[in-house]
């Protein structure tokens, strides 16, 4: 019986040795990865440097650091609708990020800039919709983190207020217990646009320019053209392509590879 | 034999009370089941008179181009305000030689006046010529022989001749129509199904399947709502209520035989009121019909021919315009046919560069023709200064109604562009890994440098949608309403014990007789007798509404009746406390068996005076 018990110790040692040395491998092959991307932008290869980014991409990860120099080096290489997807997913992830902000703004000037040239005139929507532009400084985890702050502290206001005696502090949990209901209020609304339920669809990003077709069929009629780093709704998607809802009120179909949703 | 003759009392009454009033009218409709036909072919022709307030003769049409190969009538009698007759001459015709024959008018004698029949004309081709119905099923109805009459009654899916695209039931049935079997690609076909029912329908029926249409391109011609009207139809001689179930436009997609598959309804038919026969689900399926999509002729583009009839208008915003600026040209294709198959194309002009279009589209049915607006806009912006022509937009279309193509286009529009010529935009390859350089024409973008360090976070769920985020702002106010709860419980029962202190001394008294209990395991008489008293005392206590503690006997005797007591309850009582005060110093009480006893005494007297309801209130 101890025979057997000492033998499960050692597999159960050996399985967690051996766990852990595989998620070791796995960080240390992700940093190694990251350190070629770095050192190869910084040699100048830049299409060494995005092919490796991507491949980290691949690999699950989701940082805003690498999202950060992925539209970097999108932007700096003209494939601004690109560059536009990685600075909004970087922003995603971490609101407030400055660099990924300045990128943004470079990335959308250049596509009014080119779209200038093209068409002799061009409008480019700098700004998201106010709903999401109000949230855009706060993370998703930050505002579910404080919706359940929120409220416990309203119903703990609720329950202190009862056992309380003196009457100021009585007045004063009064007071605090519709504001904290408030800020809950808002806070869950906040939550509510960063998940898009006010809205149809998946908010993404047109990759590059591209006709939008009648159907998900690339022998389909085209109904127009999209522009890259224009904001777009996904409705829905069938084989390879996406159905979206575009400013101007269009509708239409576009390949899933011109598409990048956030 | 009764019932005949009770029908024919009641005809004849009827038309008595009605005859004053009554308006002899007539209607005649003859009709075939085939007008072109080959020699020999037997073909069905049904003459159908309906007389209203009175009697008329008919007067036949003349056949004698024809070889009558079988006759039949049928008459049907209808009461509503006014007694209407309706008789159905059918005849089985064949012809004997080809031509075109015209079957004339039969005559109707109302008294003095003269009502005709429309007329037919059938044409006759060679022994064999003979075409199929548009709209027959797969298998056509072949005539009847005179000497068998239809029984659809015994023999559902009958054949009836004149009925095409149906299966005959004599209580429902569905029938496809289309307008034109042999249509050309492209041309629209109107597909409409019919459900024909005996008994009315006691709700809107269920269409479980629709009729297929693959290889046709299709569109709605009734509205989404709308109410289900029936007009009365004969088939076969039986009267049957018709509802129109389905129209809709089909666009043959390619040539060759297209088939519109068959539908398939649920039906709920017959009266809530009628005590004979309860109303009843039927499921019903019509039968598939095909059409044979002919090839648009010779003369037409090699491909992209569109057919309807259509008409083009271009227009640009400007016709002055700086180098580099925009301008919008915008072509409106405006006809009747599938607009979706027209497609206009922009030639490149050199010197001005146009974007990919935008398409507009405004589809609508008028009068079950599909047709509309379609608009498409593209952006020109003129890259070096000059005069421009764009030439003439348009299309090659076929006509269908008058069977030739023709060249629908809008008139060439001129553009004048001034100002210095401009670069030529780079192009944006989509590459992303082989385009890593700027495009050359471009200013350079400035962004900050990369980050060099980087945690690699991996990929995570949103907080807000894992499974514990929903119970996390639940339990707050879960928590809260609990503790409420809890709260109001608690009051509840302090209430209670205030309202009625007999029930918290009952309590008390019994946790007094527990302790009694233990110490007669422990062999303590004193301590068991000090419980009983105790106990008694306090019950005593509640329901005087005093301690009973500082009384003698003989006043907690008298209070006792004084609250209600009857004399054996105070006097068992008063002789249980005098006995727990001797026992605890005799020798006799220290027996457990005494113990035990005097314990359930106490106990059992704590329940009485717990029931004692005090003088002057109802229990």
């Amino acid at each position: 019986m101890t025979s057997l018990r000492q033998f499960g110790l050692a597999a159960a040692f050996a399985l967690a040795a051996l766990l852990g040395s595989l998620a070791s491998a796995s960080a240390q092959d992700m940093g190694a990865l990251w350190n070629t991307a770095t050192h190869a932008w910084l040699a100048g290869d830049r299409a060494q440097a995005i092919r490796t980014w991507e491949q980290l991409r691949e690999a699950g990860v989701r940082d805003p650091d690498l999202e950060y120099d992925l539209g970097t080096a999108y932007g700096e290489t003209g494939h601004l609708g690109r560059a536009v997807w990685h600075f909004e997913t970087a922003l995603s992830l971490r609101p407030g990020d400055e660099d990924a902000r300045m990128g943004l703004d470079a990335a959308r000037t250049a596509i009014g800039r080119r779209l200038a040239q093209r068409r002799g005139e061009a409008t480019v929507l700098t700004r998201p919709p106010m709903g999401e532009a109000m949230v855009a400084p706060f993370s998703e985890r930050l505002l579910a983190a404080l919706a359940v702050a929120f409220d416990a502290l309203l119903f703990l206001i609720l329950v202190v207020r009862r056992y309380v005696r003196g009457e100021n502090a009585r007045v004063g949990l009064a007071v605090a217990a519709p504001l904290v209901a408030l800020l809950l209020c808002a806070d869950l609304w906040g939550l509510g646009v960063k998940r898009g339920v006010f809205e149809h669809g998946a908010t993404a990003i047109v990759l590059d320019d591209g006709p939008l077709f009648e159907g998900p069929d690339p022998r389909a009629q085209a109904r127009g053209d999209v522009t890259e780093g224009e904001r777009a709704r996904v409705l829905g998607a069938e084989a390879d392509f996406l159905h979206l809802e575009l400013g101007g009120d269009r509708h239409g179909w576009i390949g899933k590879d011109h598409i990048g949703q956030l | 034999m009764v019932r005949t003759r009770i029908v024919s009392l009641v005809c004849v009454l009827w038309l008595f009370a009605t005859s004053a009033s009554a308006q002899l009218s007539a209607t005649a409709v003859m009709t075939a089941s085939s007008t072109q036909v080959a020699v020999g072919d037997p073909f069905r022709l049904q003459l159908e008179v309906d007389v209203t307030g009175g009697n008329a003769h008919v007067q036949p049409p003349d056949l004698s181009d024809f070889e009558v190969v079988g006759r039949d009538q049928q008459q049907s009698l209808e009461m509503g305000q006014q007694l209407q007759v309706t008789t159905v001459f059918s005849y089985t015709l064949r012809a004997r030689r080809s031509g075109r024959f015209t079957i004339p008018a039969a005559q109707v004698q109302l008294g003095s006046r003269t009502i005709q029949s429309n007329t037919l004309v059938v044409q006759v081709g060679a022994s064999g010529s003979s075409q199929a119905n548009p709209s027959s099923p797969p298998q056509p109805a072949v005539p009847m022989p005179d000497d068998v009459k239809p029984d659809p009654w015994a023999d559902p899916g009958t054949s009836v001749e004149g009925l095409n695209g149906a299966r005959f039931d004599g209580q429902a049935f569905l029938q496809t129509t289309v307008d034109r079997a042999d249509p050309y690609v492209g041309q629209q076909v109107t597909v409409t199904v019919y459900l024909y029912t005996r008994a009315p329908l006691s709700s809107a029926p269920a269409i479980t399947q629709q009729p297929s249409a693959n290889r046709f391109w299709t569109r709605d011609l009734l509205p989404q709502n709308r109410a289900l009207d029936a007009h009365v139809q004969r088939v076969a001689g039986i009267p049957f209520r018709v509802y129109l179930l389905l129209r809709f436009a089909a666009f043959p997609l390619e040539p060759g035989p297209l088939t519109i598959g068959a539908p398939e309804v649920d039906v709920r038919a017959g009266s809530l009121f009628d005590v004979f026969r309860a109303p009843e689900t039927l499921h019903r399926v019509g039968v598939p019909v095909v059409v044979n999509a002919q090839p648009l002729p010779e003369g037409g583009p090699a491909q992209g021919g569109v057919v309807g009839s259509y008409r083009v208008e271009s227009s640009l915003d400007r016709h002055q315009v700086g180098t580099g600026d925009a301008v919008t040209l915008t072509a409106t294709v405006t006809g009747f046919g599938n607009l979706s198959d027209v497609r206009l194309e922009l030639p490149p002009i050199d010197g001005l560069r146009a974007l990919a279009p935008r398409v507009e589209d405004d589809i609508h049915a008028d009068r079950d023709r599909v047709g509309g607006t379609r608009r498409v806009e593209w952006l020109i912006v003129p890259e070096r200064p000059g005069s421009y022509t764009i030439p003439a937009l348009g299309f090659d279309a076929f006509d269908p109604e008058a069977g030739t193509w023709q060249r629908v286009e809008a008139p060439a529009l001129h553009l004048v562009a001034a100002g210095n010529a401009i670069a030529e935009p780079p192009s944006n390859s989509p590459d992303a890994e082989d385009a890593t350089s700027p495009p050359a024409a471009e200013e350079p973008i400035r962004f900050r440098p990369i980050h060099v360090h980087s945690e690699l976070l991996r990929a995570q769920a949103p907080l807000s949608a894992s499974p514990a985020f929903p119970y996390a702002l639940a339990a707050p106010p879960c928590l809260f309403a609990l503790l409420g709860l809890g709260l109001l419980f608690a009051r509840r029962r302090k209430e209670q014990a205030a309202e009625d202190p007999g029930r918290a001394a009952l309590k008390a008294g019994k946790k007094l007789l527990d302790k009694g209990r233990h110490a007669a395991k422990a062999g303590d008489a004193k301590g068991v007798y000090d419980a009983a008293s105790e106990a008694l005392l306090t019950i005593l206590g509640a329901r005087l509404g005093e301690s009973a503690r500082g009384l003698t006997l003989r006043q907690v005797e008298r209070k006792l009746y004084d609250l209600g007591a009857d004399e054996g309850l105070a006097r068992r009582v008063v002789d249980e406390l005098e006995s727990c005060d001797f026992a605890r110093f005799s020798a006799a009480g220290v027996e457990p068996r005494e113990m035990e006893q005097a314990l359930k005494r106490a106990a059992a007297l704590m329940v009485r005076l717990g029931r004692l309801t005090p003088q002057g209130v109802k229990p």
